[in-house]
């Protein structure tokens, strides 16, 4: 009886020596600690709700941005900073990679945490109703417009859109060509909606840049899942 | 204690320690006399037909087990898959589950040039672009390629595993729970010893057979003895790790002084694949018992080992390969191009030094079927031993091997294209996704100058398309002109 303890139990320590003995190191993923893992955990359950309700992704959604947002958070911070959005390859491919990057970020800290993170990313939702639609249409033009007005003062400029031009085709584009482009954009913004003044066609707002564009296809192209 | 109770002890003692060893006999003899006669006793085979019937039970049981939860709750519309799933149906429910529809990640960037309408106007087509970064941005957040090909495929049913945590298995019903205990129990106190005795007996016989052979004088004879050690050693660690291996196409069996390219998902492909006819590995010198093991080998067949620092130095590394290959009683060399363990969903990135040493390439696809174990070794998460656990603790490991016809690098391709051509072979033969990624990516960030080259691109497309269109407004006016005339 005893005999058969003994032998067990150096089975089972010859077993975990072994088990250490293989161990890779993990300098390219630090390993959490099981208490770190568990405080992340309780935040979790403590936002999710707010979550869900501010952004209306369903729970099993949330699951799952949450687990993409630890694995994107890899020292545990609890937010995310411009290192961890640059460790995603497809994103530092992306000619407006840090544009996107700049949308997570708030503008004082620098950090995004999941609430915001899911917010960002709950304009690109699929919606579930009509009513529902339009808001997120609203939604998603707001977020190009904020995107297209580079010193962020409410209006697009033609200054604004040189710049934003510049910037995703490198600087040997021609520039006289993204002038014109740009001249054009605003001209046809501002006689779509029907505002004939011709006194001001340096700035352009909302309004005329959402009546630029076809709203299904901003739907159906900013839209994931 | 007393005399009486020794007495007992040792007479339990006795008896255990002879029932253990006649075990282990009665396991070696079982093995090792089919390894050595290359026939296989069929017990693997009728094991999985087995584990076929029992998967399919279950995940027939856990559907209706949803569908009965989802009618009382009655919040969403029951589903009625009620279809008896065959081997087939199975087979699909593994392939691989993306949460994004991707079409739009940044290597679609040709995409641009085709589909954007070119009839619209020059500033919505510009809006279109800014939309088309954004949204492929935000799905790079969301779903990154490279880092899902480093993740276990996920399998759209359970197999009885509590480690593919598809199925909350907490919310199982008694029946299933007693069958998971059955389940666990045979894994574990029953084939895991079984296999891990094989495993001894495959490492002795590898130390007394390899040493022997090295000592043999006669050349052709020793070549004769070695090619029969190895392939005996290997078909015993097959067996070792339940693994059945079906071999497609065995007339494109890679021959002796070629390379034999395939792709990697652990280390056992290298048993996968050697259960056939004997390689010659060529790796990263390790340390530890995996070091032991290389070293074993290397006792009477040619193998290639580096440093990974040795690595960076191509000459030497082209020129040994190049030595290899040119005397044709070295057994083929084992490459796995991709540099890393993948998860066998996907073929990344070939690294082009193993295709400039040689012109004669034998492409080999190996996949793994993941509803009987999770064959892929994500290094960073497991040690070596921990994996071998794993391993010999799942059901089986059922793997996939097609030979592909030889290829040879044509006349003016280059290096780096003919690793491409060789690597989209092997995505189509293996049902794999062809992935443009470089596999060193888990580790290392994306270079600058790829951006700079991508944004040359787009200036160039605009280019076009100004082109483009002043031509269709020239043949507008002339068609007008035309039309008036």
């Amino acid at each position: 009886m005893i005999f058969e303890v003994l032998c067990l139990f150096i089975c089972v320590t010859a077993l975990t020596g072994l088990l250490n003995i293989g161990r890779r190191s993990s300098r390219y993923f630090p390993k959490t600690s099981l208490s770190d893992r568990n405080i992340y955990n309780s935040y979790y359950e403590r936002i999710k709700n707010s979550v869900i309700e501010a952004t209306g992704f369903s729970p099993k959604d949330i699951d799952y941005l949450f687990r993409r947002f630890v694995s994107l958070d890899q020292s545990n911070k609890r937010y995310l900073d411009t290192m961890d959005f640059h460790g995603i390859s497809g994103l530092c491919q992306n000619v407006l990679g840090e544009q996107v990057i700049e949308m997570f970020l708030h503008t004082e800290t620098g950090h995004c945490d999941f609430m915001h993170f899911c917010k960002v990313l709950a304009t690109f939702r699929k919606s579930r109703n009509e009513e529902e639609k339009k808001q997120l249409i609203q939604k998603k033009i707001e977020l190009i417009y904020e995107m297209f007005d580079v010193n962020s003062d409410g209006k697009i400029t033609r200054e604004d859109i040189v710049i934003l031009l510049r910037h995703m085709m490198g600087e040997k584009v021609c520039i006289t060509t993204i002038n014109s482009i740009a001249q054009r954009m605003i001209y046809e913004g501002k006689t779509r909606k029907g505002n004939h003044t011709f006194d001001d066609f340096t700035s352009m707002n909302i309004e005329q840049f959402t009546s630029l564009l076809d709203k299904e296809y901003v739907y159906t192209h900013m839209s994931i899942k | 204690m007393t005399d009486d109770q020794w007495d007992t002890l040792l007479f339990w003692m006795e008896i255990w320690i002879k029932s253990v060893l006649w075990y282990c006999l009665i396991i070696s003899l079982l093995s090792l006399v089919p390894a050595i006669l290359g026939k296989e006793l069929g017990f693997r085979r009728k094991y999985i037909d087995a584990l076929y019937l029992i998967f399919n039970w279950a995940t027939q049981h856990m559907i209706d087990d949803k569908t009965t939860k989802l009618e009382e709750n009655s919040n969403e519309a029951p589903r009625t898959k009620k279809r008896l799933i065959t081997k087939e149906a199975m087979d699909e429910l593994t392939s691989p589950e993306t949460i994004i529809d991707r079409n739009r990640s940044i290597s679609q960037l040709g995409r641009l040039r085709r589909e954007s309408v070119l009839e619209r106007p020059d500033h919505v087509q510009i809006v279109e672009d800014v939309v088309f970064f954004l949204s492929s941005g935000i799905e790079a957040i969301v779903e990154d390629e490279v880092t899902q090909c480093f993740h276990s495929q996920q399998i759209r049913g359970w197999n009885l595993l509590a480690r593919t945590n598809n199925y909350s298995f907490m919310n199982l019903g008694l029946r299933m729970s007693i069958v998971w205990i059955g389940g666990f129990a045979w894994r574990w106190m029953i084939i895991f010893p079984w296999r891990l005795v094989v495993c001894i007996v495959g490492c002795l016989w590898m130390m007394i057979t390899m040493s022997i052979v090295s000592v043999i004088g006669h050349h052709s004879m020793r070549l004769k003895a070695a090619y029969w050690a190895n392939i005996v050693t290997y078909r015993i660690y097959t067996r070792a790790l339940g693994a059945v291996v079906n071999y497609h196409a065995v007339e494109n069996l890679p021959m002796n002084g070629s390379v034999c390219v395939a792709n990697h998902t652990t280390i056992l492909d290298v048993i996968t694949l050697s259960n056939h006819r004997p390689y010659a590995l060529i790796g990263q010198s390790h340390g530890g018992a995996l070091g032991w093991w290389q070293k074993r080998l290397a006792r009477c067949t040619k193998h290639i080992w580096f440093e990974r620092t040795e690595l960076r130095d191509r000459q030497i590394v082209t020129n040994k390969l190049r030595e290899h290959c040119a005397d044709s009683d070295n057994y083929p060399l084992l490459i796995f191009p991709e540099g890393t363990c993948v998860n066998n969903t996907s073929v990344l990135q070939f690294k082009k030094g193993s295709f400039e040493a040689c012109d004669r390439v034998y492409p080999v696809a190996i996949k793994y079927n993941p509803w009987f174990g999770d064959a892929y070794w994500n290094s960073s998460q497991y040690g070596m031993m921990h994996y071998l656990m794993r391993v010999f603790t799942s059901w089986a490991i059922v793997a996939d091997v097609y030979y592909l016809p030889v290829m040879h690098r044509r006349f003016s391709e280059s290096p780096i294209n003919f690793a491409n051509r060789c690597k989209s072979e092997i995505a189509q033969a293996g049902g794999l996704v062809d992935r443009i990624w470089d596999g060193q990516l888990k580790r290392t960030r994306v270079k600058q100058g790829q951006k700079d080259e991508i944004k040359e691109d787009l200036a160039k497309i605009l280019d076009d398309r100004l082109v483009y269109k002043r031509k269709l407004d020239k043949k507008n006016s002339y068609l007008s002109s035309e039309e008036e005339s």
